[in-house]
């Protein structure tokens, strides 16, 4: 048996629950509490912290959605199976650098229930997909906790997160404009087979934050979170649409789907708001950010309209026909004319 | 026996106030000629709704509302902005125990705080009425603006069938109905 220090166990137990073998509760309450820093680990509890990362986000991986049988592009085809099957699994080894044990031994140390707790800092560019991966698995835990997710919103690791930044667009409404997420790891090797598996909880975010923004009453939060959404969108689907990988933003079509049902009204997200702005230019922006959703279904439209245009013996056929079985499944063309209905059911001088 | 001296204080403030509104929309024409065939037939129906060239725009002014159209990319932005000078004047009055000492002093600097956030106040208020005035003025000529892109867009439209129909034969018949705003156009190919 392993012996490990209270510091090291309440280290584990968090790493767990970031991993869901833990109860989230419990998790909350031991970041938010914080624990005193040793001066290091001992070598029982790093072998732990190592099996846990190894075996533990493999796991989560599957779960997430590595075990559905997608198609997604390999090269230049399509390739049909389960994540493992799409890709040899020697490609998909995840590799953490120190910063992971570092953020762990951090956010064990650091009582986050304080207003300004020591701040954890990374090098960027050190950071590896798997350790962006672990930090995302942990905000996804922790993002039910309003208190401790503020103060790891405030952090740049955070803030810089694609994965962060896609799934809980609503909650980096104060990132300054510029502060973007590097797309590009993600839409190719590694980081872009993690893309496929979250394909699913991307979308069911979507739908959420879609559906959340109907009980929006306040026209100035309705229009940071639309920015949020229009500004991580817009970025991603233009690094996806250099990289020729289409077929990473079908968890945008499948939200949409979700959405934009037959009987869709724009009072469905404008319910809530009694005010939408004392201006004209306030209103529509914050008609803008209640439609971000529709109004980027415009860019996808684009795509099919390229897509249709490529021969058989052009470059891209395969992507392109990958993108239109897409479009095609989730009925895209209906969804551009429900989405086309909306914009103009908001727009102030909307022709009839 | 101590005696209560009165303090007066008189600010005033001069400012120009400013308020401004616009939106924008996308005109929604059908490609049936290439899009600068159909940006040229935009721009030659709006010159003759009183539009004028100004570079890449076609804008027109009409109470106080300033129309502007982008002919390539069928942007259209309405803007209305107003701008007022105003001068307030405000007196406080208040008590001190000494005429020019320490307490004086400082019921003069609570009067004058007192004012200027007054005076403060006074200028949102006004700000916020003009900027009322200039979305409402916009708002009303967004109503008849609607109807006058429509109608133009229509027109367009009608003109570019037109076109393409004497591309594709000879034009019989052409019978256009502006209340239903319908065409017919008989061809001989």
């Amino acid at each position: 048996m392993k012996v490990v220090s209270r510091f090291e166990a309440n280290l584990l137990r968090i790493l767990y629950g970031f991993l869901l073998r833990a109860p989230r509760d419990q998790v909350r309450e031991l970041v938010r509490s914080g624990s005193p820093r040793p001066p290091c680990l001992g070598r029982a509890a790093v072998a732990l912290v190592q099996e846990a990362l190894a075996k533990g986000c493999v796991q989560r991986l599957a779960q997430l959605g590595g075990w559905r049988r997608e198609r997604h592009l390999r090269g230049d085809r399509a390739v049909e199976g389960r994540l493992w099957e799409r890709t040899p699994p020697a490609a998909l080894g995840l590799k953490f650098s120190r910063h992971s044990l570092d953020f762990l031994i951090w956010i064990t140390a650091a009582k986050l229930s304080e207003i300004k707790p020591a701040a954890w800092e990374p090098p960027e560019h050190e950071l590896t997909v798997a350790d962006w991966l672990l930090l995302y698995l942990a905000y996804d835990v922790l993002a039910g906790c309003p208190d401790v997710a503020e103060r790891l919103q405030a952090l740049p690791a955070f803030q810089r997160n694609a994965l962060c930044r896609l799934a809980y667009p609503e909650d980096f409404t104060r990132v300054p404009e510029n502060t973007l997420p590097d797309f590009a790891p993600w839409t190719a090797d590694l980081g872009a087979c993690i893309l496929e598996v979250l394909q699913g909880k991307l979308t069911d975010r979507w739908v959420e934050v879609e559906f959340d923004k109907g009980r929006i009453d306040r026209w100035q939060q309705m229009q940071a979170v639309g920015r949020s959404q229009e500004r991580v969108l817009h970025a991603f689907l233009q690094t996806v649409e250099q990289a020729g990988r289409l077929d990473l933003a079908r968890f945008v079509l499948a939200a949409a789907a979700e959405v934009l049902t037959e009987d869709v009204r724009a009072e469905r997200w404008t319910g809530k708001l009694t005010d939408p702005g004392p201006r004209l230019a306030d209103r529509s922006e914050t008609y803008r950010a209640v439609l971000v959703l529709p109004h980027l279904l415009g860019r996808l439209r684009d795509w099919t309209r390229r897509a249709r245009s490529i021969g058989y013996f052009d470059e891209g056929y395969a992507a392109s026909q990958l993108w239109l079985a897409d479009w095609e499944r989730w009925q895209g063309d209906v969804l551009w004319a429900r989405a086309q209905a909306l914009i103009q059911q908001l727009d102030p001088m909307k022709q009839t | 026996m101590s005696r209560a001296y009165r303090i007066r204080v008189r600010e005033s403030l001069k400012r120009l106030l400013r308020a401004h509104d616009r939106v924008s929309t996308q005109l929604e024409i059908l490609e049936v000629l290439p899009a600068e065939q159909m940006a040229a037939l935009l721009e030659q129906e709006l010159l003759g709704r009183g539009f004028e060239r100004q570079g890449e725009m076609l804008v027109r002014r009409q109470n106080g509302v300033t129309v502007t159209v982008e002919t390539k990319t069928g942007t259209v932005t309405v803007q209305a902005e107003a701008s007022e000078k105003v001068e307030l004047e405000a007196e406080r009055e208040g008590r001190a125990y000494d005429r020019s000492g320490p307490h004086a002093q400082q019921t003069k600097k609570a009067l004058q705080e007192e004012l200027q956030k007054s005076l403060a106040r006074q200028v949102d208020e006004k700000t916020a009425k003009l900027q009322r005035e200039v979305t409402d003025r916009l708002e009303r000529e967004l109503a008849g603006l609607r109807t006058e892109l429509e109608q133009a867009v229509n027109r367009v439209t009608a003109e570019a069938l037109k076109q393409k129909a004497a591309q594709l034969g000879q034009i019989k018949q052409v019978t256009e109905d502006p209340q239903s705003g319908s065409l017919t156009i008989v061809l001989e190919v």
